[in-house]
């Protein structure tokens, strides 16, 4: 008899509106602006541009492999069966660090956001950021979770309105477009690429839906209409905020909302000391724009005034718990799967019986997105850009996993050259390479400009090799002697040995 | 290699262990599914379906529109129901492959677990 199809399947719009979900958060619309003041006038769009087809190579990778092995459990399966499984263990950790930075760059712009805009000015942003992660964390225990159809709803009324809004924005914005083809200086415009990855962080996150497709093509085609959709908000939402608030800081420098961000370009360097505001350059106004936390509150409170502010909390809140959401199940989920494997302690294996989740699991995860989160409020209270290294610190470990992959699929192919691929990489080993040079190379550029970055990925490299190679062996040989201990249950047979990865 | 009738032994004495167990019937109170169980290496096909918790059914054969979709090979289904290996051990290494929801794929290792703890 012919194996049945699942009775509940995932369709291409879910698996796109779930990797762009992901991938688009509040921090999206501050690290879009961190870009357009590395290049010249309006031509962040070529490098949003060019990211994105740097992504989208890189998808196709992960198209190969996730088409390989259709699993949940995707990145650490690649790189085990392509390497080891003590790489499996380092580029898995590494990658719990990317969820981690971005989550503590989130609640800060977050916090920010809802600081700023409410006017409740008595709660401090802290306090702002804990309850969002409590209120997180607390969905997912009583498991409550966004998904299916309400998951498409949210993601593309939120894609909807921010397009609608920017083209908005670039019709009537004052002027026309200033040099958008010359993105300025090579070495300026390879960091704006390498912030441009930061924008499409997570749109990877839609392998683990590979178990929920009957069709494993829709997971290589919802990659690249992930990026495509990414590409197209980001560049008009870039164009839009860019084209409107430039022209506004140069029309009125001494106005209350723009003197600030004047005052901290100056501060930080990016404008000159004696610089005369009344004739601030388009690029000049748009460095200012640049300093700000929450660029997106001040443009849409520009361009609607109160009724900006409510759409623009509105849409953080989406862009927030679409990207927690799909982030907290997957890596709690993956967390409880370790634990029972042995890789990580027994204690993250607990089922909460009343609600079946792993709460235990889903603790831990919060507990470190909350230690994360106060370090960025910490650091932020000495530089209220410190939070930008998160936003870096992601787009090094995004770089580094994108090149593994690529290496993955060349090592794949020589390993396992018969093994089914639904969907492989066109060109032989022409694109995996690229990748790996490509994003290689992004990786030098982000740590030459903030080797505070290396470091950090330095130390979570030492303490995952550390944990992997030393305390996980040593855990499971605990859990193997605790079992051989016990009686096969099976009648008539010893119970299986443990599997290779032991 | 596990024979159908292995099989179908394993799955009967799961569904007692699943059936006794108060702990795992009232986490799966709302959880009905049906469950396709395949063999890589041969034949073996069952169809378990499970109505509020309760494993009403065991069958020698694909029946019905499945929820969860567990493929592996015949000694590991085998040994997995009779509670002698850990799942998601064989789930990470890629031995146990699987169809279904992110929430089905760990209430089924969940299960295994309540029933036979780890400690």
């Amino acid at each position: 008899m012919a194996e049945a199809h699942l009775a509940k399947v995932v369709k291409l719009r879910t698996v796109v509106s779930t990797g762009a979900g992901m991938a688009l958060a509040t921090v999206s619309y501050s690290a879009s602006m961190e870009l357009a003041t590395l290049v010249l006038g309006d031509s962040a769009w070529i490098a949003i541009l060019l990211s994105g087809v740097l992504c989208a190579l890189a998808g196709a990778c992960f198209a190969e492999l996730s088409g390989m092995y259709p699993t949940a459990a995707g990145i650490k399966l690649f790189i085990q069966h392509a390497f080891n499984e003590k790489a499996a263990m380092l580029f898995a950790t590494l990658y719990i660090v990317v969820a981690l930075s971005v989550v503590g760059a989130e609640t800060f712009v977050l916090a920010r956001v809802l600081h700023d805009g409410t006017g409740l000015t008595a709660v401090p942003p802290w306090a702002w950021g804990l309850t969002f992660l409590v209120m997180v964390l607390g969905l997912n225990v009583v498991g409550i979770r966004i998904a299916g159809t309400f998951q498409d709803i949210l993601a593309y009324s939120m894609f909807a309105i921010l397009i609608a809004t920017s083209i908005y924005a670039i019709v009537s914005a004052p002027g026309h477009l200033h040099t958008p083809m010359m993105p300025g200086p090579r070495a300026s415009f390879a960091k704006a690429v390498a912030v441009g990855v930061f924008l499409y962080v997570g749109f990877e996150w839609v392998t683990p839906l590979a178990e929920e497709v009957t069709d494993q093509k829709l997971i290589s085609r919802g990659l690249f209409w992930t990026i495509w959709l990414l590409f197209l908000t980001y560049a008009l939402f870039n164009a839009g905020m860019t084209m409107t608030m430039a022209p506004a800081i140069q029309a009125h420098p001494q106005d209350p909302m723009f003197a600030p961000l004047i005052d901290a370009a100056i501060n930080k360097g990016a404008l000159p000391a004696g610089l005369d505001r009344a004739a601030l350059t388009y690029d000049q106004a748009k460095q200012a724009f640049g300093t700000s936390v929450v660029p997106h509150v001040l443009f849409y409170k520009y361009m609607f005034g109160g009724a900006g502010i409510v759409l623009i909390i509105v849409l953080s809140l989406m862009a927030s718990v679409t990207s927690f959401n799909a982030g907290t199940i997957t890596a709690s989920r993956f967390m409880y799967a370790l634990a029972r494997d042995g890789s990580l302690p027994k204690v993250f294996s607990r089922i909460s019986i009343r609600f079946a989740t792993p709460y235990m699991a889903l603790i831990g995860l919060s507990a470190l997105c909350m230690l994360v989160s106060i370090v960025v409020f910490i650091s932020a209270q000495y530089d209220p850009e410190s939070y930008e290294i998160f936003i870096f610190l992601g787009a090094f470990i995004e770089c580094l996993i994108y090149a593994v992959m690529a290496c993955a699929v060349i090592s794949l192919r020589r390993r396992q050259p018969e093994h089914t691929r639904p969907y492989r990489v066109p060109g032989g080993d022409v694109v995996p390479v690229i990748v790996a040079i490509v994003f290689g190379f992004l990786m030098i550029t982000i740590v030459i400009d903030k080797p505070l970055v290396g470091a950090v990925v330095a130390v979570a490299a030492g303490l995952a090799a550390y944990y992997g190679w030393r305390v996980v062996p040593r855990m499971r040989a605990r859990a193997r002697a605790a079992r051989s201990t016990r009686a096969p249950r099976r009648p008539g047979r010893r119970p299986e040995t443990p599997s290779s990865g032991e | 290699m596990a024979t159908q009738q292995e099989i179908t032994e394993a799955l009967a004495d799961f569904r007692n262990q699943c059936n006794a167990n108060a702990r795992l019937r009232k986490m799966q109170r709302d959880w009905t599914k049906v469950l396709h169980l395949i063999a890589e290496d041969n034949d073996s096909r069952h169809t378990m379906t499970v109505v509020a918790g309760e494993t009403t059914k065991i069958e020698e054969s694909l029946v019905g529109t499945p929820d969860i979709i567990v493929t592996t090979r015949s000694e590991t289904l085998c040994d997995m129901f009779w509670g002698d290996l850990n799942p998601a051990q064989k789930y990470l290494s890629g031995e146990l492959k699987l169809k279904a929801s992110q929430e089905d794929v760990m209430r089924l290792d969940a299960i295994n677990l309540i029933i036979w703890p780890d400690d």
